[in-house]
């Protein structure tokens, strides 16, 4: 809890000393999020470059709307919707040219029949996914892959709590139908 | 199950429930196989998403950070024109309402003292008002209390026939009233839009 506290205190103290044109001290925050935020944009568009370019984009629109974040308030989730509103943007302008089937995941390389099975398993699933409306895509991306709670996701994405819910509902409704094959085997798994 | 329980599976598996309506969904759970099931499916789905590979290939960190870096242009330092903006910003009302308090003190003393000498014209209070301290310059040399007090009382009726007198005062004071106020409505509404904008990442800070 105390290392919790901690790291918003230090978090904090780079926001104001950025917001006072600190490089290095964005460039600490830049460190901090970098993970979370690629991760994002590429659960959101499937493309890792894309995705990159994409958060580095979002990085820079923060630093240049730094002066309207509030310190106090949470900048991963700040940065979060900066950088889902790009990547939406992006999906926007590349949907003709961005075909899902066309994105290539890394190869397996020699992987076992097992690996093999659950590369193919795992491009299915990322499929269903880049399948669903942006909008409920989004939320299902913070939810499940960053742990962020609904009320979080609102703030976020700027929705009621009770949209987060219903899209959320919906995204995980898709999913079970377009997926019910690979739900079985997991439920095995269980 | 009923439906009301199936809404509130999802929030279960998400750990969102807390109290009476967590004890509900466990309670149920307990007694219904069908939510049971639905639960697991959910639990499957997310073991599932988990299992997706994180993205692969990506830039070293540091090259990421060093891009990011290099992108980013200076930040303009707020240039002198804005800081004197800001500062004027907040010295208007103190202007505007200085102004108004003036102008209605002058009105005011411009009234008693046309009220001194229309109802008492040889009162003493008459007579203070009487004499002009800007008609009669040299009495402020003499350093004469009495007579500089009385300067000091006939300099402020002197305003009042510098145009701002009667309809003209009346006018000056509307619109130094309707100025401030456009200016404190304009501060409720940065204010509240401020506020807004807090509400929203405190609860998205949960």
């Amino acid at each position: 809890m105390d290392s919790e506290r901690t790291a918003d205190q230090q978090e904090l103290d780079w926001v104001r000393k950025a917001q006072r044109g600190d490089r290095q001290a964005f460039g600490a925050l830049v460190h901090s999020h970098r993970q979370g935020v690629v991760n994002v944009v590429y659960r959101m568009c499937g493309d890792a470059h894309l995705a990159e370019d994409a958060a580095q984009m979002a990085f820079l629109k923060a630093w240049q709307h730094l002066s309207r974040f509030r310190p106090g308030s949470s900048f991963r989730n700040w940065v979060y919707r900066i950088a889902t509103n790009s990547a939406l943007d992006d999906l926007r302008r590349e949907r003709e040219t961005l075909n899902p089937e066309e994105i290539e995941l890394p190869a397996p390389g020699v992987a076992p029949e097992e690996r093999v099975e659950q590369g193919q398993r795992s491009e299915r699933v990322r499929r269903a996914v880049l399948e669903l409306p942006e909008a409920s895509r989004v939320v299902l991306v913070l939810r499940e892959y960053e742990g962020l709670s609904y009320q979080e996701i609102a703030g976020t994405l700027d929705i009621p709590l009770g949209t987060v819910m219903s899209r959320l509902s919906y995204a995980r409704k898709r999913l079970l139908e377009m997926l019910s094959e690979e739900i079985e085997l997991a439920r095995e798994g269980l | 199950m009923n439906e009301h329980i199936t809404q509130l599976l999802e929030a279960y598996h998400d750990g969102e429930l807390r109290g009476s309506q967590l004890e509900r969904v466990e309670a149920h759970l307990k007694s219904c196989a069908d939510c049971r099931a639905d639960l697991t499916r959910l639990e499957s789905l997310s073991v599932l998403l988990a299992e997706s590979p994180a993205p692969a290939g990506l830039k070293p960190a540091a090259q990421f950070e060093a891009e990011v870096n290099r992108r980013i242009p200076a930040r303009p330092t707020p240039t002198l024109w804005g800081r004197v903006l800001r500062i004027g910003w907040y010295l208007t009302p103190a202007a505007l309402l200085g102004a108004l308090s003036f102008l209605l003190t002058t009105h005011l003393v411009g009234w008693l003292a046309t009220a001194a000498l229309r109802l008492a014209p040889d009162s003493v209070l008459a007579d203070l008002f009487a004499v002009s301290g800007w008609a009669s310059p040299r009495s402020l040399l003499t350093l004469d209390i009495e007579t500089l007090v009385r300067s000091l009382a006939c300099g402020l009726t002197g305003i009042c026939p510098l145009g701002l007198s009667g309809i003209g005062g009346l006018l000056a004071m509307l619109a130094l009233s309707a100025l401030y106020l456009s200016w404190l409505a304009s501060w409720v509404a940065r204010r509240s839009h401020h506020q807004k904008l807090e509400t929203i990442t405190a609860r998205s800070r949960g």
